[in-house]
């Protein structure tokens, strides 16, 4: 009854949100910064608010700031901008960030592109609690290969290509409308660590290094080499298990209104306003959100007539297909996973028996608007049981699809198998049965009627 | 561009630096490279010299516990000089794959780098083939320099293989899954079958046949039907019905049906017997059996 209730209310407020056209977490967005520094992102946030986030606006160390009110998210999104401070204040403690995004909300850190800056305590807690990991302060990329402006001294400026990824990932970070834009880029980096959840966004240049601007002034040797080349990120998003969203982007300036501008080198716009979208829409769930819109399976014994029902046969062939719909800005489109990648679904007792790709095919029995539906049929195995028909689709940046689906798989009924006479190998048996059957008619026959021939021949019939 | 204090001196330089290179631009490059192979408890091998346009040709086959020696002067231009990074970029031919490792660089222009390859990160390690790039460059205007070096095939001993952690999860497609069927049970080629089921349906005309020539017949039959016209030929079509219904049993009807037939017949097949019977005994007492 309260999962029912739960549901309805979570449609209602989908619903909502729908009407209003943004994101699928909400609007309520909260901007952490000072004065000085917002007028520097003026244009990010207003791209923001042009797309449906209502911002409100803290200072750090704001004593009226409070993340949860009746145990409740007061905000969806939030904006941490570089404050330079090197604490946040007792409200935005690392653990509060987790309580936000356990809660469903999503962050985007901006970290200061200046290595004169400090990173705040709770920030650089919370980056290493979710596998991110900082730098510490006074550390700057610098790519001697590609410096945005040669004639710049620290060649810490440094000219991105936007993200690509292998062909199995979709890439939601380059839908601006000039792919071959370069990014302006201008901060320290951060390393990642190996978890699933965590993802690079933004890899640096293969010879950019991250190196200590103090120590390593003159040479950068071992030591002072945070890290290099593709394992150096310059923007990783990380998406815990109950798909909220947290972003870092190791420099902020990536996203700050200078940016947005032409490149000197290659005397066109930047991509940095493109990719400030793409990045903002992916952290505040605008983008790469998969629904669930139905699961339908049958089998051969009653076809289409008994859909989604709790048996199956062993040795039967069985269909399932889902539908799955991809949240776009303000309205679901249908969902295409990439050609090197594939829906699998996967038929479970304890181990998978079966894990097959699901092919994108035509919609199944209920037509839904708006999705692709993937199916197959297969064989059950030969092993009746309790089964689970699972998709568990999980992949880097999209919203996690785990359904699952219990099913009966029975064996044969008595009257399901082969009847003897159909078996060569009995053939020899069952004759034998019959000759013993005529035999004993024939044997009782003739003990009934049969007239003694031997009495005849002697004349006298032994007792 | 805001500028530390410390490195003003730098920065005053650099634009020096700078300001010489716009008058005649340079470029990073390096001289005197040697790069020696040595293994554990042997001596090190031949040191093997490339230059940024001629790499090593041959690819080396390194061992887990083989080092590699680097020697190499930098240079910007023809002076040596100090660059502000030396490294080495061990990458998977086949992947994205790559991590680095810094030089330990003289202020004049010396430089070396002691690999083992037990450094080089296990995930690079199980990797069929790895490249070896150097990347050189500085703050300025001189032409950095990056150029593949050698080509490394690690071979690793079966301990040193199995020792190698399993790569963690990726989110990504898994492997595919197929059920694999038990075998279909299996009779004995038809022929076989064949020759047996004659050989079992001819023990049938052999026993008629025995039967018939010890003198067996069925001469009393006229006899019987006279003597008794009902119980005899009910007596045998109701066991011809009991065979019936088991014949029925076997291909079409259930246990309760089967049951039901039977208990209709037994009565008839009781009575009528005794019947039968009775007249059998008639003729044995006659002397007629």
């Amino acid at each position: 009854m309260g999962f029912t209730l739960r549901s309805v209310l979570t449609a209602l407020v989908s619903l909502v949100s729908l009407s209003q056209g943004i994101s699928l977490t909400g609007p309520r967005t909260l901007l952490v910064v000072e004065e000085d520094v917002k007028a520097q992102f003026q244009t990010l946030i207003s791209d923001l608010e042009a797309r449906g986030f209502t911002t409100t606006t803290h200072k750090a160390k704001s004593t009226t700031l409070t993340l949860f009110k009746h145990e409740e998210r007061v905000y969806d999104n939030i904006i941490i901008f570089p404050t330079g401070l090197k604490g946040l204040g007792p409200n935005l403690a690392s653990s509060s960030f987790l309580k936000h995004a356990t809660a469903g909300g999503n962050i985007l850190i901006l970290l200061p592109s200046s290595s004169d800056d400090n990173i705040p305590t709770s920030i650089s807690e919370l980056a290493s609690q979710v596998d991110v990991f900082l730098p510490p302060k006074g550390f700057s990329v610098v790519n001697h290969f590609e410096p945005a402006d040669a004639t710049e001294r620290e060649h810490n400026t440094l000219l991105v290509d936007l993200p690509s990824f292998p062909s199995d990932t979709k890439n939601y970070f380059n839908t601006g409308e000039d792919k071959a834009a370069k990014l302006l880029y201008r901060g320290a980096g951060l390393a990642i660590g190996s978890s699933p959840l965590v993802q690079p966004i933004l890899k640096a240049p293969r010879f950019a290094y991250s190196y200590d601007t103090k120590e390593a002034s003159s040479f950068a040797d071992d030591e002072n080499v945070f890290s290099a080349g593709k394992q150096l990120a310059l923007v990783a998003g990380v998406q815990t298990r109950n798909n909220a969203r947290i972003t870092f982007v190791a420099g902020s300036d990536l996203l700050a209104d200078k940016s947005f501008t032409k490149v000197a080198k290659t005397d066109k716009m930047s991509g940095n306003r493109a990719f400030a979208k793409d990045v903002t829409a992916w952290t505040f769930k605008e983008t790469a959100v998969l629904k669930v819109d139905g699961i339908e399976h049958w089998g051969e014994e009653f076809g289409k007539e008994v859909v989604n029902g709790d048996v199956y046969r062993i040795k039967h062939d069985v269909t399932f297909s889902i539908a799955l719909s991809e949240y776009s800005y303000d309205h679901f489109e249908p969902f295409v996973a990439p050609v090197d990648d594939a829906v699998q679904l996967e038929f479970t007792m304890l181990d998978p028996y079966y894990r097959i790709p699901l092919p994108a095919s035509s919609p199944g029995l209920t037509h839904h608007k708006n999705s692709t539906t993937y199916s197959t049929t297969f064989k059950t195995p030969d092993q009746h049981g309790v089964f689970t028909f699972a998709v568990n689709y999980k992949r880097p940046f999209l919203s996690n699809v785990h359904e699952k689906r219990a099913v009966t798989v029975r064996h044969f009924a008595h009257n399901e198998w082969t009847r003897s006479w159909g078996i060569s190998g009995s053939w020899p048996w069952i004759a034998g049965i019959w000759v013993v059957v005529v035999g004993w008619i024939g044997f009782v026959g003739l003990w009934l009627w049969s007239k003694p021939v031997v009495a005849q021949g002697k004349g006298k019939k032994k007792q | 561009m805001k500028l530390l204090p410390t490195s003003n001196l730098l920065a005053a330089g650099l634009l020096l630096c700078q300001w010489v290179s716009a008058a005649a631009p340079s470029a990073w490059t390096f001289a005197d490279a040697t790069l020696q192979i040595s293994q554990k408890g042997a001596e090190a091998g031949p040191k093997q010299k490339f230059t940024s346009t001629s790499p090593i040709s041959d690819a080396l086959s390194l061992k887990a516990t083989d080092s590699l020696k680097i020697l190499l002067t930098t240079k910007e231009g023809d002076t040596a000089k100090r660059p502000h990074q030396l490294f080495l970029f061990v990458k998977d031919t086949e992947s994205e794959l790559e991590s680095f490792f810094a030089f330990d660089v003289k202020e004049s222009g010396k430089a070396r780098l002691d690999l083992t390859l037990k450094d080089v990160p296990i995930a690079l390690l199980s990797s069929p083939s790895l490249s070896l790039t150097l990347a050189l460059g500085s703050f300025g205007q001189s032409e950095p320099l990056s150029v593949e070096i050698a080509k490394v095939i690690p071979t690793l001993d079966a301990a040193t293989k199995k020792a190698l952690p399993a790569p963690g999860p990726k989110y990504q497609k898994l492997n595919e899954i197929h059920h694999i069927f038990r075998a279909e049970p299996r009779s004995p080629p038809k022929v076989i079958s064949l020759v047996f089921l004659g050989a079992v349906a001819a023990c049938l005309p052999v026993l008629f046949g025995a039967w018939f020539s010890l003198s067996a017949n069925v001469s009393h039959l006229p006899k019987s039907l006279a003597a008794s016209p009902i119980a005899h030929p009910v007596f045998f079509a109701s066991l011809l019905a009991f065979e019936a219904v088991f014949f029925a049993y076997y291909t079409q009807i259930n246990i309760f049906q089967t049951l039901a037939a039977v208990s209709i017949i037994s009565p008839v097949a009781m009575l009528s017997g005794s019947r039968a019977l009775r007249e059998v005994r008639a003729r044995r007492l006659n002397g007629e059996r």
